[in-house]
């Protein structure tokens, strides 16, 4: 039996913007050299991997994944984020909005890659972590 | 059949509740593990359906934390996987999960397939829509004007 994904596509839409703002909040808050929420920010980035994935958005659900890998890194001390590093988090970030909104009105997800990679190389984090 | 389902994302609740009640299912959710224990010990579910990432208590506090319980160590528990928690699974069944089910790439004919050869149950279907007991009154046929 195959489930009907577009019934979630709203409920998705809503959920995975919830979660981007929380991530946007998260990485403001690393920024400012605040790190009480860095669980928080790791879940969120987790939740949004996961429900990207099963919506088939692969370009978001791998972006998620990489967001998911930095974070628990971030969390359990292993990497101290550098202002870079968050900035490029921050671009990345806004570059899944427009994939978001690109969905919203059923064109295709923005492609995630050149991020992705920035990420991977400046944390040395990988989608494998 | 009861499941209970702990998972603090708002859309896999909404995703797996829909799907699993359209099944015959009766679900309830836990939002976290200190939840997902109370409820377990409250409403006793033929099945748990478990997150690990979770706020307050995580999934793999909750294994411990049955496994010492003997009110709740027989209940079967399927733990949801996702990208980049394969060794979260190994961990899962050292810790007496009895399955995994992969929630980036969902297969819901092989969540059910697991659920009935775990539990040994199946759901009852739920009741097809009855058609409407009173007759749709007909409409008179009005006579064409010439």
């Amino acid at each position: 039996m195959t489930v009907d994904l577009a019934a979630y596509k709203k409920l998705y839409l809503t959920t995975a913007q919830e979660l981007l703002t929380e991530l946007a909040d998260g990485v403001a808050d690393l920024r400012n050299g605040e790190q009480a929420k860095i669980a928080a920010t790791h879940r969120a980035a987790h939740s949004f991997k996961s429900q990207s994935l099963v919506m088939g958005y692969t370009q978001l659900g791998l972006a998620g994944r990489i967001l998911e890998a930095l974070f628990l890194r971030i969390k359990n001390h292993e990497i101290q984020p550098t202002e870079n590093l968050l900035q490029t988090v921050q671009h990345m970030l806004k570059r899944m909005q427009e994939s978001l909104q690109a969905i919203q009105q059923n064109q295709g997800e923005v492609n995630l890659s050149p991020d992705m990679t920035a990420i991977e190389t400046q944390a040395s984090v990988t989608l494998l972590d | 059949m009861h499941v209970l389902i702990a998972e603090d994302d708002t859309f896999f609740q909404k995703f797996y509740c829909n799907e699993l009640k359209e099944k015959g299912y009766e679900t309830e959710v836990a939002v976290n593990g200190i939840e997902a224990m109370e409820k377990m010990r409250a409403t006793h579910p033929d099945m748990l359906i478990l997150d690990i990432i979770m706020p307050l208590k995580d999934g793999f506090e909750v294994l411990t934390e049955m496994s010492q319980d003997p009110a709740l160590k027989s209940i079967p528990v399927l733990v949801f996987s996702t990208l980049g928690q394969e060794k979260d699974m190994k961990r899962a069944m050292e810790l007496g999960a009895r399955g995994y089910v992969n929630k980036s790439f969902f297969d819901f004919d092989a969540l059910i397939a697991q659920i009935q050869q775990i539990t040994g149950k199946t759901p009852t279907p739920p009741a097809p829509p009855q058609p409407s007991a009173s007759p749709v009154p007909q409409q008179q046929k009005q006579p064409v004007n010439q």
